[in-house]
């Protein structure tokens, strides 16, 4: 019943206090402006990917041709779904092409995503930081305490009331934006959409309590509202503007990789001057070893060779072999230099992919980071979805690299003289459809992000309970 | 001792043994230690890269500059200005290889010296002075120094210099400690123009700092509450720091819109595909020695005419961008450093215009198609001099303006403030 009483009162106070009026404004603003610009963008952008596909539709219609087919076939990646709520990976920033665009390589954009990790969990903080330190500064904690509410109920009510007196303004900005996407011509928005939408927001609940309840704990644990509101500032400071930043570079530092750039070098090393080498010395093997009589062939220019086998059946037969053997060796040599030269490059995406994945593990000690991964791997913004993306772009230029050539050997068979820079006629050829990942593998992939903010949750619930539990309310 | 003084001693002696000197000077030093400790880190890698990518001969098709030094500091777009392009007659690649393979660096911010200042030192600004008026009042010593003849104009410029005092000269002696450590390690080539622009990033750092200290008196100067002061000044951070530039970027893409690098990309490609084709169906129908040529001029045309059109597009955004983004000093302190420390837009455009000029003058020769020697690519980046005239006055004048106009309001406003 005290708890019941508690949280009322918490949120009466809220909500006829001015900040829960200043927080309704500002997530109503911030949320419909930055939907609305986004929003406006990703049609433009999906417009702009819609004239490229019939300008690549129609020159492969105009100039079609087996030799070039899975270049001029290449796929460009489509404007995401949900980009007008989260942008998540964007790849304009890494300039892919000489002209390209650095404003986004210096900028972020305001984004949904933005919004609740930066400006929500601040208003969190500012809500919370003198939750405790401000009832005894103004003398009613002594006076709640002593009219029998109990510790737990006090803290529980406090963090509960509070926590809601910032979701439902919150929510209105949120649902608000919602409203505007789905009236938005040109969306399409479909019942799916508003799942992903509601795991968003619940995920923002329990991102939006955690900062609240670590609010709750420094308060807890200090005497004056100045003292908490420093070192509430302190910890978001670090989980939310450093922590996740660093992360990246804390893990390249940690554990090092050999460059992308050292890495194609060396493979390219092997793969040409090094095979060249091999292919040299193993030549000379052979000649020597098996084809003595023709060592003298190797200081020949190709006339000299080709008027002396020309000359004599017998040697020409015996040059067909030691070529036939010669060719079989380069074929092995090539075999056995690219095996290895996967074998360095697969090494090097295994180390490239296990820095990543600390990174992650370093950034996941910051709420942030979790809401972040949970946000893009929801709305296939992330990096699964980017991963997901280059699989289904590659098993494509296989599927129309050999739709291509079964075309050609077709064309071929029908006539001797077409060759692989001739038209082809390629309309009835497989097209690009993208299959985003299905919502329940998305949902099963968040779930330990969410598993990570509710523990934030608790933890920092718990320890403002302990801490409270021997507070000194004088 | 003049009253200014006397209130600008008293300021820095009450604040300096205070917890919150404490806790935001030990706050300020961890944060600047790693920032420098992975900025460097990142710098050394970049280095290696362009020591592996660098032409080990003269070699006109190849076209790499070094990071530089300051892009420990201020690392802007240095990545992309470093990158490795290579010209051939299918026009300019992008080598992609130096691309990071960890993804995480496109989802969050480089925590670089430039994040610092523009988050962290304008935070501890505020925090510094967002009570510095109200707070009197509500100890009610404000009264008492007004009595004492202290003046409200010594009082207001007391505090404002004490509180910026506070948080600058901290803030100095600790980037003083990370330029001096970061020139003497290996690597780290320093000249006259490394030393000129670090001394435009202290000067234009201290004067971002003295505008959000003045933002934080004003603030104080509005409300009666300090309570009520911290709130409106964390808002004011968060709008000026945050909703300002990411928002104003995002209007700017939409507003002034300039095709993407995936359509860039396809409308080279598919142009070099045409004129390979349609060569070998002419080289088909008859031997003519000129049809080698006439289809790397195809393709140049082709590169050229995309180069030209997306220019003033991308120029059209900049200049919106720029625009909208100097409406907030955090922004206008983004564009000054970056383009001081030579890894912004200014950069990005000179580099560009360069490669085009390169290209322009030695295709010909690199393609045999023309008599002489094609010659290597030479780049020097932009000296403080031309940043300066270009865009740094600009930018700079932005943030004194903010500054002024903080001070000139706050000293309007305690003018009449109601000291009971």
């Amino acid at each position: 019943m005290t708890l019941g009483l508690i949280i009322r009162k918490e949120i009466l106070d809220n909500f006829l206090n001015q900040r829960f009026a200043a927080a309704c404004l500002v997530s109503i603003l911030l949320m419909l402006s930055s939907m609305v610009v986004l929003t406006s963008s990703y049609l433009n952008e999906w417009r702009d990917y819609q004239s490229r596909a019939a300008m690549q539709e129609e020159f492969i219609e105009r100039y079609g041709h087996w030799n070039r087919m899975q270049w001029m076939a290449r796929q460009t990646q489509m404007p995401k779904h949900y980009q007008a709520l989260v942008l998540g990976i964007d790849r304009e920033p890494e300039q892919q092409n000489f002209v390209s665009n650095p404003v986004s390589a210096l900028f972020s954009r305001l984004d949904f995503v933005a919004i609740v990790t930066v400006i929500m969990s601040l208003m969190a903080i500012l809500f919370s930081y003198d939750a405790i330190t401000g009832e005894r500064e103004a003398g009613l904690l002594k006076q709640m305490l002593s009219m029998g509410a109990g510790r737990a109920s006090i803290l529980f009510g406090k963090l509960i009331g509070g926590t809601i007196s910032l979701i439902v303004p919150f929510t209105i900005g949120v649902l608000s934006g919602i409203l505007y996407l789905s009236v938005r011509s040109g969306l399409q928005l479909r019942w799916t959409d508003y799942g992903v939408f509601l795991i968003l927001l619940v995920g923002s609940f329990f991102y939006i309590s955690a900062f609240f309840a670590l609010g709750m704990l420094i308060s807890a644990r200090s005497h004056s509202s100045g003292q908490a509101l420093l070192k509430a500032l302190f910890a978001w400071v670090v989980l939310v503007l450093f922590l996740p930043n660093v992360s990246p570079f804390l893990a390249a530092q940690l554990f090092r990789i050999p460059s992308a750039a050292k890495i194609e070098q060396e493979t390219s090393w092997i793969t040409s001057e090094e095979r060249d080498q091999i292919v040299a010395q193993r030549g000379a093997e052979l000649l020597r070893s098996q084809f003595p009589d023709l060592a003298d062939f190797s200081s020949l220019s190709r006339n000299e060779v080709a008027s002396r086998v020309g000359a004599d059946p017998a040697l020409k037969e015996r040059y067909s072999q030691y070529t036939n053997a010669y060719d079989g060796l380069i074929g092995e040599v090539n075999r056995d230099q690219q095996a290895k030269a996967r074998k360095i490059y697969e090494a090097f995406q295994a180390q490239s992919k296990y820095q990543e994945q600390l990174a992650i593990w370093i950034a996941s000690l910051s709420p942030l980071a979790d809401f972040v991964f949970l946000a893009t791997d929801m709305t296939e913004t992330g990096i699964s979805a980017d991963d997901h993306w280059g699989e289904e772009a590659g098993r494509f230029q296989q599927e129309i690299g050999s739709f291509a050539r079964a075309r050609y050997e077709k064309a071929k068979a029908e006539n001797p003289a077409f060759d692989s820079n001739d038209y082809l006629d390629m309309r009835d050829r497989p097209r690009f459809v993208y299959q985003p990942e299905p919502l329940a593998d998305r949902i099963a992939r968040v779930l330990p992000q969410f598993g990570i903010l509710v523990l934030f949750n608790f933890l920092f619930a718990a320890i403002a309970q302990a801490s409270f539990s021997r507070y000194d309310v004088r | 001792m003049s009253p200014m003084i006397a209130i600008f001693t008293k300021e820095i002696l009450e604040n300096i043994r205070s917890y919150r000197f404490m806790i935001l000077s030990a706050l300020l030093a961890a944060l600047m230690f790693i920032s420098i400790l992975v900025s460097y880190g990142d710098y050394q890698l970049r280095r290696e890269n362009y020591d592996v990518l660098k032409p080990q001969q003269p070699n006109p098709e190849k076209i790499i500059i070094p990071p530089t030094p300051l892009s420990v500091f201020v690392k802007g777009i240095d990545t992309n200005l470093g990158r490795l392009l290579q010209f051939s007659a299918l026009g300019i690649d992008v080598q992609l290889s130096q691309q990071s393979v960890n993804r995480l660096f496109t989802l969050f911010t480089v925590p670089d010296m430039l994040f610092v200042i523009k988050v962290m030192l304008s935070l501890m600004a505020l925090l510094f002075a967002f009570d510095a008026i109200s707070g009197e009042k509500e100890q009610g010593t404000l009264k008492l120094l007004l009595a004492g003849g202290a003046g409200r104009f010594n009082l207001l410029f007391g505090k404002l210099f004490g509180r910026f005092v506070l948080v600058f000269v901290p803030f100095s002696i600790l980037f003083l400690v990370a330029v001096a450590v970061v020139s003497l390690l290996p690597d780290v080539q320093t000249d006259r123009q490394y030393w000129l622009k670090l001394g435009v990033i202290v000067v234009s750092s201290g004067v971002y700092c003295l505008s959000f200290t003045a933002l934080g008196i004003l603030v104080s100067t509005l409300v009666h509450r300090s309570a009520t002061s911290v709130i409106v000044s964390l808002a004011a951070w968060t709008v000026f720091v945050f909703v300002i530039p990411n928002l104003g970027i995002a209007v700017a893409r939409d507003l002034a819109t300039v095709p993407p690098g995936e359509r860039v990309e396809m409308q080279g490609r598919l142009a070099a595909i045409q004129a390979i084709f349609e060569r070998i169906k002419k080289e088909k129908s008859g031997p003519d020695k000129g049809i080698g040529t006439e289809m790397v001029n195809q393709i140049w045309g082709a590169q050229r005419e995309i180069f030209e059109s997306y220019r003033p597009a991308l120029d059209g955004q900049m200049r919106l961008t720029r625009s909208i983004v100097l409406a907030s000093p955090a922004g206008a302190l983004t564009f000054l450093m970056t383009d001081v420390a030579g890894t912004g837009f200014l950069e990005d455009q000179r580099l560009k215009d360069a490669v085009m000029l390169h290209v322009k003058l030695n295709f010909g020769k690199y393609m045999h198609m023309e008599p002489g020697e094609p010659g290597s690519f030479t780049y020097t980046r932009t000296s403080f001099g031309d940043v300066f005239l270009l865009s740094a006055l600009t930018d700079s004048l932005v943030i004194v303006a903010f500054a002024l106009f903080c001070i000139g309001l706050a000293t309007a406003r305690f003018a009449v403030y109601d000291p009971r």
